[in-house]
């Protein structure tokens, strides 16, 4: 079975940016962290997937098709649920009259899944878009997401500004939904504690490149948090670092390969497994 | 494409009854106009261009083009649904205006108001199309905010033109001046050319959009 996104040396060119030959492949089954800084290209990367921009170079492959006409398209976009960081409805609709706006363009739509999940979310029909809060919001694009049998989610930054609770229910329904093994969720986020919880893969951007795409497991069970004495940096040990930061009392760099560093420091340090925030802190300062 | 005009009349349901205001009042502000068939017209101009300008307004402002190009749906359909809706906002504007003439003829109300007229509908969509064919695919090109003083000068330029022409052709009597007006007062054989030759620049006006939309970035 093709994966359900494959992006291969994809291109986009602006002033001052440009998205560089970025290659990453999300499998059915799992759930993908996109992450980076403000700025790396995670929005216009979810932007040319959802072909709201226009690529300059490589190749999209959802589902195994690229978008090659409107008859693809309509197909590739009828399975794929999507939620973006800003707001897109019509604020002065009900929720109601906004799905009936929806709804009908989906090939799969489930009414009474639709249904559960407004009560599930608590979700009053009747209310008027502009009169929910930033979470409900979210919780709506959620339910229309979810109510197509989608079997690709993509998500811009979708618990940016939630609270911790509202955000915790949206990452459980995340990790509860790819329990259908033909399903895949690409997430993108700049908060690592809900890549942490829910991603089994983590893409991480930093200026429009690829700075790594890999097993978010095999990350943090290779990477290591080394802490000791700073006389340990001088020389070529200090090649062992992926970056560092020193106080008066000592230093605490990432290294790539915890044992490795283990056998080369021996007892004069500490390493602790990494937590991913500290991980992409320490890579992207490096 | 039934979803999208939908659509357009849902999000502009208060404006909807605006419009029926409007219709009611229309007809005072052209009642030292000669020509029966000019109200109808101009009705059903001002509603489609109040209609379409506030649908447009409305989505820029919600941002709902990158809503609508994420669903499965071509970007040709959504094209060819905003050229559609000038259908139904003159249709809307036309149910409009029956309404007001049947009530002011049955109430015996003190409004100089004509009688609807296949003209006087053919007339106002010939020019809301015309109008249009120049106006959407600049739209479509560089978006609501920074079009709608295209619109704007269209459709005042259209609106005064007529009603400028026709002051003026009150106070001729130059013989040779009358000839020359005569010439462009349209008989129904002629009213029907000239919607062939919209049609024309509509279908024409609908493919540099699509051309246009197809290329756009969200």
């Amino acid at each position: 079975m093709a994966p359900v996104l494959e992006i291969k040396d994809l291109e986009k060119r602006y002033t001052g940016f440009a998205l560089d030959k970025i290659s990453f492949t999300l499998e059915a089954g799992y759930i993908m962290g996109l992450i980076g800084p403000n700025g790396a290209g995670k929005t216009t990367t979810i932007k040319l997937i959802m072909n709201l921009l226009k690529r300059d170079g490589g190749e999209i492959l959802l589902f195994g098709q690229d978008y090659g006409n409107t008859i693809e398209e309509r197909r590739i976009k009828d399975r794929i649920g999507f939620i973006y960081e800003d707001n897109f409805y019509y604020e002065d609709l009900t929720l109601r009259e906004m799905k009936s706006l929806i709804a009908p363009f989906y090939s799969s739509w489930d009414e009474k899944t639709y249904k559960s999940f407004l009560s599930d979310f608590g979700l009053p029909e009747n209310k008027k878009i502009k009169e929910l809060s930033k979470g409900m919001k979210v919780k709506f694009s959620l339910v229309i997401a979810l109510s197509h049998n989608a079997d690709l989610l993509i998500l811009d930054e979708p618990t940016s500004g939630l609270d911790p609770l509202i955000r915790r229910e949206v990452l459980d329904l995340l990790s509860a939904l790819i329990q259908d093994e033909n399903k895949a969720v690409l997430f993108s986020t700049q908060i690592t504690s809900d890549l942490e919880k829910s991603a089994d893969f983590i893409t991480l951007l930093k200026d429009g490149k690829v700075v790594f795409t890999t097993a978010k497991d095999s990350l943090l069970d290779t990477y290591g948090i080394v802490k000791g004495p700073r006389e340990l940096l001088a020389g070529e040990r200090s090649g062992l670092f992926l970056g560092t930061k020193e106080n008066q009392f000592g230093f605490e760099g990432l290294v790539k390969d915890r044992i490795k560093a283990r056998d080369l420091l021996g007892g004069k340090v500490v390493i602790e497994k990494p937590s991913l925030e500290d991980l992409i802190y320490y890579i992207l300062r490096n | 494409m039934i979803t999208l005009l939908k659509k357009d009349i849902l999000i502009q349901k208060r404006i909807l009854l605006f419009c029926l205001v409007y219709v009611l009042i229309i007809p005072l502000f052209f009642r030292n106009f000669e020509n029966k068939n000019l109200i109808f017209s101009a009705s059903i101009m001002i509603v489609t261009y109040m209609l379409l300008t506030n649908a447009c307004a409305l989505e820029e402002k919600n941002k709902t083009e990158v809503l609508y190009n994420s669903l499965p749906i071509s970007r040709v359909k959504i094209v060819a649904a905003r050229y559609l809706s000038l259908f139904l906002y003159s249709a809307v504007a036309s149910v409009y205006y029956l309404i007001i003439s049947n009530l002011v003829t049955l109430l015996h109300l003190p409004l100089k108001i004509y009688p609807a007229t296949f003209e006087g509908f053919l007339g106002g969509l010939i020019t809301v199309i015309i109008l249009n064919s120049i106006y959407l695919p600049v739209f479509f090109k560089i978006g609501f905010v920074k079009s709608r003083y295209v619109n704007l000068f269209l459709f005042f330029g259209v609106f005064f033109g007529i009603t400028l022409v026709s002051q003026f052709a009150k106070g001729i009597t130059n013989p040779f001046f009358i000839k020359l007006i005569s010439l462009f007062k349209l008989p129904q054989g002629n009213l029907l050319i000239t919607a062939g030759i919209a049609a024309l620049i509509l279908v024409t006006s609908f493919f540099i959009s699509c051309r246009i939309y197809k290329k756009k970035e969200f």
